[in-house]
C-alpha cells in the first residue's frame, strides 16, 4: 500500500495545479458492506481505489446499489461497515472542504426559493464558516462557476424555472466553487437531452484535465466508453474494474446485466 | 370602534405574533415539515389537558396558564419528535408516520378533554381559551413575551440562516459538508413549538398552525429569495393578524383567532388570483 506523506487539509491550496493536489489516493474503500437495515446488504465487499486525476463511471443494473455505494461512502446510510474509506488519505470528516456530493436531481427540492446564483454560493458555505453572509468575493466566485458550465446568462434566474439540464450544470457549478478536489455525482445524464450530456461531459472533462477526480453513477452504457477513461461494474459486488476498453466486454456485461453490450448500437 | 389601552395590547400582541408565526411557518415550509406543524399544533391538546389534570389533582389551580401552555409543549414536542423516530420504522414512511402521530395524540386529547369537562365549568376556563383562543384577553406581560420570542426567534434564524437554507434545499449535500443537518431540524422543531405554543392564547389549537403555514403559503407563491419570501410571509402574518384583531372588534362574536386565519387565506386565494406573468428562461 502507498506510504501517506502528508495528509493535508483543505483550504489555503489555491494554485489549480499544486503538486499536493496528486500527493494521496482521492479516494480508498476497502472491505464496504452496506444497506437500509434490511436483512441483506445491498453492497458488499467492496474495495477499489481511484487514482487522482480519473474519470470513472459507475455502472450496473438497477437495483445493483449504485446509488447505495456513493451514499455509504459519504457516510449518509445508517448501516455501513467497511475496514477502510479514506478520502485523500483521511477521514472523511477532515476532507470534507475537498469532497463534492452531487446527488440524484429527485432528492433536490426544485421549487425551493433561491436563483442559480444563490445555489452554487452554497458550494462556498463551507469556506465561509457560520455567522458569515455571501458577499460581494463569494458571488463573484459563483458567478464565474455559472460561466464555466454556461450558464452565465441565467445566473438570477429561479431554480424552479430552469429546465432539467440547466439544473444538473448548477450543481455541477456549486461544486466548481466549492473548488472539490474529488466530484462525486449520482446520474449527472439522467434525464438531459443529447447536447446537455455533452455539455456536462465536457465540463468534467475539463475538471479532470485540471487534476480533478471524478467518480460518477452512470446508466447509459452506449456513452460509458465516449465520456469515461474508467469503469467499475457493479452488481452488489464490485464485478470489475479498469478502463473502459477492458471492462466493456460482452462477458463482464453479461454478468452484470444479463445480456451482452449490443456492438453497433 | 373603541381604541381603548387593551385593543392596543391585542394589536401590538396578535401583530407580534403574526409576524412570528410567518416567519418560522416560511421555514418549516421550505424544510418540508408542514405537517409536522399540524401534528405539534394538534398534540398540545393532551398536554394542555394532562397538565390541567394535574394541576387539579394537587391542589394547584388548574387553570394556571403556564403549566397548561407546559403541558402543550411536552406533548407537541413529543409528537414532533415521534414523526421521525416511527418514520424510520421499514415500509411506513414519513406521511404514514405523520397520520398515526397525529390520530394518536389528538385522540388522546380528545378522551383526556372529555375527562376535564367532568370538572366545574369554571375551571374549565383556562383550557377553553386555549381550545379557541382569547385575545382579547392579552396582557401586557402576554405581549412581551410574545414580542421577546418573536425577535429571539428572528435572531435564531438569522444566525444560521445559510444553513437553514441549504438543509432545506439539498440535504445530502449539507451532511457531506459536515452541517449539523441534525442540530438545525432539533433547534427548528423547538421553534416551531413554542411558537404553537405562544399561539394557542392568540388564535387556539386548531387554528395556530393556520395562521403558521398560510402567510408562508401565501409568500411562497412570489419569485425570489428565502429572504425575500420570508419578510414577504411576516408581513402577512402580521397584517393578517391586525387586520383580524380590527374585523373582530368590528363583528359582533366574531373570535379573533377565526378573524386572522380568514384573513390570512384570503391573502392566499389572492395569490392564486394574482397572474403569474413570470418570463420563460431563455438559453439553451
Amino acid at each position: 500500500m502507498k506510504k501517506i506523506t502528508s495528509a493535508q487539509k483543505g483550504g489555503g491550496r489555491d494554485p489549480v495545479n499544486s503538486p499536493q493536489r496528486n500527493s494521496t489516493l482521492p479516494l480508498e474503500v476497502r472491505g464496504l458492506s452496506a444497506g437500509y437495515g434490511g436483512e441483506r446488504s445491498v453492497v458488499h465487499d467492496i474495495a477499489f481505489t481511484l487514482a487522482p486525476s480519473t474519470m470513472t463511471a459507475l455502472i450496473g443494473p438497477n437495483g445493483a446499489g449504485k446509488s447505495t455505494l456513493l451514499k455509504a461512502i459519504l457516510a449518509l446510510l445508517p448501516e455501513c461497515h467497511a475496514e477502510r474509506i479514506a478520502f485523500f488519505g483521511t477521514e472523511l470528516s477532515a476532507a470534507r472542504a475537498r469532497v463534492a456530493y452531487i446527488p440524484q436531481r429527485s432528492a433536490i427540492d426544485w421549487n425551493f426559493p433561491a436563483s442559480a446564483l444563490d445555489v452554487v454560493a452554497m458550494g462556498l458555505y463551507r469556506k465561509l464558516g457560520f455567522f458569515r453572509r455571501v458577499g460581494r468575493d463569494a458571488r463573484e466566485t459563483a458567478r464565474a462557476a455559472l460561466e464555466t458550465v454556461g450558464l452565465g446568462a441565467v445566473s438570477t434566474a429561479p431554480i424552479s424555472e430552469l429546465s432539467g439540464g440547466q439544473q444538473q450544470r448548477v450543481l455541477i457549478a456549486r461544486a466548481l466553487a466549492q473548488d472539490a478536489d474529488l466530484l462525486i455525482l449520482d446520474e449527472p445524464f439522467a434525464n438531459v437531452d443529447a447536447l446537455t450530456e455533452e455539455r456536462i461531459a465536457e465540463v468534467l472533462r475539463g475538471l479532470r484535465d485540471r487534476d480533478r477526480t471524478i467518480l460518477a453513477v452512470h446508466h447509459d452504457l452506449r456513452s460509458v466508453r465516449r465520456h469515461f477513461h474508467d469503469v467499475m461494474v457493479l452488481n452488489g459486488s464490485l464485478l470489475a474494474k479498469g478502463t473502459a476498453v477492458e471492462v466493456m466486454t460482452d462477458a463482464v456485461l453479461a454478468e452484470a446485466y444479463g445480456f451482452p453490450l449490443e456492438r453497433n448500437a | 370602534m373603541n381604541l381603548g389601552a387593551n385593543s392596543m395590547l391585542v394589536f401590538a400582541g396578535c401583530t407580534a405574533f403574526g409576524a412570528l408565526a410567518g416567519t418560522v411557518g416560511t421555514f418549516v415550509l421550505a424544510r418540508r415539515r408542514a405537517l409536522v406543524a399540524d401534528v405539534a399544533g394538534h398534540a398540545t391538546l393532551p398536554g394542555v389537558c394532562l397538565a390541567f389534570l394535574a394541576g387539579e389533582a394537587f391542589g394547584l389551580n388548574g387553570r394556571t396558564p403556564w403549566l397548561l401552555l407546559l403541558g402543550g409543549a411536552s406533548t407537541a414536542l413529543l409528537a414532533a419528535w415521534s414523526i421521525p423516530t416511527l418514520a424510520q420504522l421499514r415500509r411506513l414512511g414519513s406521511d404514514g408516520a405523520t397520520a398515526v402521530s397525529l390520530a394518536f395524540f389528538f385522540g388522546i386529547g380528545a378522551v383526556l378533554l372529555s375527562v376535564v369537562q367532568l370538572h366545574e365549568s369554571g375551571a374549565q376556563g383556562g383550557i377553553r381559551k386555549l381550545l379557541f383562543g382569547s385575545a382579547a384577553a392579552m396582557t401586557s406581560s402576554d405581549v412581551i413575551t410574545l414580542t421577546t420570542l418573536a425577535v429571539a426567534t428572528v435572531a435564531v434564524l438569522a444566525t444560521f440562516f445559510k444553513e437553514f437554507a441549504l438543509v432545506s434545499f439539498d440535504e445530502p449535500f449539507a451532511k457531506v459538508m459536515g452541517v449539523p443537518v441534525r442540530k438545525l431540524d432539533l433547534a427548528l422543531t423547538a421553534l416551531l413549538v413554542a411558537t404553537v405554543v405562544a399561539g394557542l392564547q392568540v388564535a387556539g389549537i386548531v387554528l395556530v398552525v393556520a395562521l403558521i403555514l398560510t402567510p408562508a403559503a401565501a409568500a411562497r407563491r412570489f419569485r425570489g429569495s428565502l429572504t425575500k419570501i420570508t419578510v414577504i410571509a411576516a408581513t402577512i402574518g402580521a397584517a393578517s393578524a391586525a387586520a383580524g384583531v380590527a374585523l373582530s372588534l368590528v363583528v359582533d362574536g366574531l373570535p379573533t383567532g377565526s378573524a386572522m386565519t380568514l384573513v390570512a387565506t384570503v391573502f392566499f386565494l389572492l395569490t392564486i388570483a394574482r397572474r403569474n406573468n413570470t418570463p420563460p428562461v431563455q438559453v439553451a
